[in-house]
This record gives structure tokens, sequence and C-alpha cells, in this order.
């Protein structure tokens, strides 16, 4: 059906958009949306600059980046537009990933989904046939400059760029004191970006960014006894008057005291899971990265004098 | 009576324009659009409440003017990036003003000044989607090219003050979009 509306839409602009041929070197142009009509004039000396035009596009040797030249006004054009994407000599048009892609079933995909991508193509006028619009390519259209890039490269960029680090341990009892035997340990975490998320970075290339979100699953607190206690939250902050109250949500009671381990402490490792997606050009993706901090709990026996 | 006046009072301003554009139309040599007409060119809650309107009607109206006072601002600098254009259009609307956007950059030229936009609703068809077609005369005497380098005007020779813009406007994901705007220069309308 869109097809078909574009096909009558096409009727109609051929009938508005044939360039009528004014003085030499100029076109005048009117836009299909206002009825508008305007005089471009193509730069001085026409044929000079299409062979200019040619041999850049046969050798592309000439030196550095390829000659980017407007076929309207046979003028030198920026290879990259904020606004359209990548300009293609061969093609006539600028060229920008749809993002986020069209689902699968789309009709764009002529079927050829997952191969290929969908791309935006703006055109300059007057064009052949329509503007541009979206359309499937096999291949990255010539010039296109993302070429190079995959999505997937620059996730990981943006994934580097993500300040994960492991919990900012708090325990009661805090560090140089000594807990006892028997009494509640209380595991947090301050609770910041850099340590327990969400926390985004994003990379990105002219035409192509990609985004990355991370936030933490769960703690694996291994507690130097042998046991391992899974936090999927930060945990709570001990407070003065929760006394001998064990956590709501982080914690482990001790059964031995500390005596005979190293330092005379049960050593503590804190591994955060951060769970990160990201998505950019049309993609999406999933890891999983880990990050570990480490402290230590003195545990004591509370002597009983028997008489 | 407060209300019928105020009714009165929204229905009189398009007849002033109507009158403002008759006068135009057969004396070519009109100054430039009066300061009154201008609150017409923006969305305004006067434009899309009217009774008479229904409420797809209504929302064909505000993607219109939306899509009108984009495409102004865009041309105004047409090598910038306008990311909420598609916001107001999809597909041919979007790609045309795309196409004509990319040929003022390369072409070094710009739209100055501010068309006078008097849209209409003509037709309403209650299909699946819904489309609502909106006729405009467009007075675009105040609204014209340039060459960015020399501010001198590209206007074409022979170039009409009014257009007649008829725009089609659809729901596309939940979002009225002008998806196509056919124009007839003959300056009748």
């Amino acid at each position: 059906m869109l097809r078909a509306m574009l096909a009558v839409a096409g009727g109609l602009l051929a009938l508005l958009l044939v360039p009528i041929h004014a003085a030499a070197g100029e076109t005048v142009v009117c836009s299909p949306t206002t009825g508008i009509c305007y005089v471009v004039v193509e730069s001085a000396g026409t044929p000079g600059s299409e062979q200019v035009s040619n041999h850049s596009g046969s050798s592309g040797a000439t030196g550095g980046t390829p000659a980017c030249r407007s076929q309207l006004t046979g003028e030198t054009i920026n290879c990259y537009s904020e606004a359209f994407g990548w300009w293609s000599n061969e093609r006539n048009c600028y060229f920008r990933l749809a993002d986020p892609q069209p689902p699968s079933d789309n009709p764009v995909w002529e079927g050829n989904h997952p191969n290929g991508a969908i791309y935006m193509a703006v055109c300059p006028l007057p064009a052949p046939g329509t503007g541009g619009g979206m359309t499937w390519e096999p291949t990255p259209p010539p010039g296109f400059g993302g070429v190079t890039v995959t999505p997937e490269q620059l996730a990981a960029q943006a994934v580097e760029q993500l300040p994960l680090e492991g919990p900012a341990i708090d325990i009661v009892p805090e560090p140089g004191k000594t807990g006892l035997v028997g009494l509640p340990v209380w595991l947090w975490t301050e609770e910041t970006p850099s340590t327990w998320g969400p926390v985004s970075a994003t990379a990105s290339i002219p035409g192509l960014s990609v985004t990355a979100t991370a936030r933490v699953s769960q703690i694996e607190w291994s507690m130097g006894d042998g046991t391992v206690v899974v936090c999927t939250s930060p945990g709570t902050p001990y407070t003065p008057d929760r006394g001998g109250e064990p956590s709501p949500d982080c914690g482990h009671t001790y059964a031995a005291a500390s005596v005979g381990q190293p330092g005379e402490a049960y050593p503590i490792t804190a591994t955060a899971t951060w769970e990160i997606t990201w998505s950019g050009g049309g993609a999406t993706g999933q890891l999983e990265q880990t990050r570990q901090s480490t402290a230590q709990a003195r545990i004591g026996e509370l002597q009983v004098l028997v008489s | 009576m407060a209300g019928a006046a105020a009714t009165l009072g929204r229905l009189a301003v398009p007849a002033a324009l109507m009158l403002l554009f008759a006068a135009g139309c057969t004396a070519s040599s009109d100054p430039a659009p009066s300061p009154t007409a201008a609150p017409s060119q923006t969305p305004t809650p006067t434009g899309s409440s009217s009774p008479s309107l229904t409420p797809d009607e209504q929302s064909a109206l505000a993607a219109y003017l939306g899509f009108r006072d984009v495409q102004v601002r865009a041309e105004a600098d047409p090598s910038q990036p306008v990311p909420d254009l598609e916001d107001f259009a999809a597909d041919q609307a979007l790609v045309d003003e795309l196409a004509n956007l990319a040929t003022l950059t390369q072409a070094g030229i710009a739209m100055s000044g501010e068309p006078v936009f008097d849209p209409a609703v003509a037709d309403a068809v209650n299909g699946d989607p819904p489309s609502v077609t909106i006729e405009d005369c467009v007075d675009v005497s105040g609204w014209v090219p340039i060459y960015v380098a020399t501010g001198e005007s590209a206007a074409a020779p022979g170039s009409p003050e009014r257009v007649l813009a008829t725009a089609t406007v659809s729901p596309r994901e939940g979002t009225w979009k002008v998806v196509q705007i056919a124009t007839d220069r003959s300056g009748e309308c």
C-alpha cells in the first residue's frame, strides 16, 4: 500500500520536478512541498569540474580523502552532512542508516532481512524518480563512511568508557573495629552511578552512534568463612538505632571468630555483576562484566567469665 | 453571550484573511502580509479548537501546522539537522522535504522571511488508518529564496504569490503526520 502511495506521489512529483533549464549553467528547481521555485547556479566551467569528478571516482588515488562533488552545482561539498548523512558521488544521494532499523517483516527489506541494511537516502532535486527514501542496500553505498566500523565495534568503545567499579563496601562492624560471633554483619555498597548504576556512555563516529547503559544486577559477597551471600540490592546502610538486628536484605552472621585468619580477619570479596545493554545503528546487544572490591571483618568471641 | 462573541471573533479572523487574500489575488502589487495575518501560521489553540472539527481533523491540522513550522525554521538554515521534522512528517512528505533541504544546501540557497498559512480541512476519510486532506492557499510572497553568499534573490522568474498546497495527513505509529503534499502553482486560490 505504501508502495502504491509512493508510486502515485512519484507520478505527481515527476510532473513537478522536471527541471526547467533556464540560462546556461542554471537549473530551476521547485520544492515539492511549497511549490516555490529557485534558480540553482552551476559553478563556472562545468565540463572541467565533471572531469575532476570522473577522475576522483575512477582512481580514488588523488591523495587523501575522496573528493565529494555535487552533481547539481559541480562544486566540492562535504562528504558528510550532519543533516543528511554520507554523500555518494556514484549515487548522487546522501545515505544514513535507518535508526532504528525497520522490523524484519517491513516490505522495505524486500525479503532480504537480516542481510544488508536499511538506509535513508536523501537525493537533491531534481532527482531521478523520487528524492530518495528508505532503501535496502546489500552493502554500504559507495562513499558511506560508516563502512569500516560496525555498531558492535563502536559498542565496545562505549562500554570501555563506562566508569564501572566494584562495590564501595560499607560494612558493620567497621574496619578497625571488632564484631562478635553471632552478631549480624551488615553489608552494603554506596549507591552511585559507578558502583550500582545506571550509568551510560556513548561512542560515535559521523553517521553512527552507539549508547551503552550498565546497571548492577547482583553483588556476590564472599565472606571469607566459606559463605557466599548473593544480594540483588545495594544493601541497607546500618544505623545505630538498628541495634543488633540483622540487615533486612544483605547480611551475614559469622559462626566462628576470625582468629587464625591472615591478619586475624576474614577477607571479604564483593563481586558486582554489571549488566550492559547497548543500542545504535539499528543494532542492539547485551553483555556482562564483573568488578571486585575487598574488605576485612574482624570477628571476636565474647568472653564470658564463669565463676 | 460571551461565548458567542468569542466564536464570532474566531470566525472573523479567517474571513478577514480571505478578504486580504482575495484582494491580493486581483491586485498583484499588494504589500507584505499585514501583522494581523501572522498568528495563523503557527499552531494556536484558536485554530485547532474550532468546535466544528473532529478530534482527527484537529490532530491533522496540528500536525500540518507543526510541519510547516519546522519547515520554515529548517529552510532558513537548510544544512542544519532538523530531528523534529520526523515528528510531523513521514513517507513521501518527509522524503520530499529532506530532498529539498539537501538541494538548498548544495545550491547555497536559504529561504528568507515567512509564508502565511491558512489551512482548512477539505476532506476526512475514516479508514484504517484514517486520513485527512488539508488545503492551504499559502501566501509565499513574503518568503523568498536567497543566495546565502550574496543575499540576492534566487527566486525563479514568474513565481506566484500564492501556492495551493494539498496535504494528506494520517497517523503513523500513533502520531498524526503529514505524509504527502502536492502543490498547484497556478496562483488561483
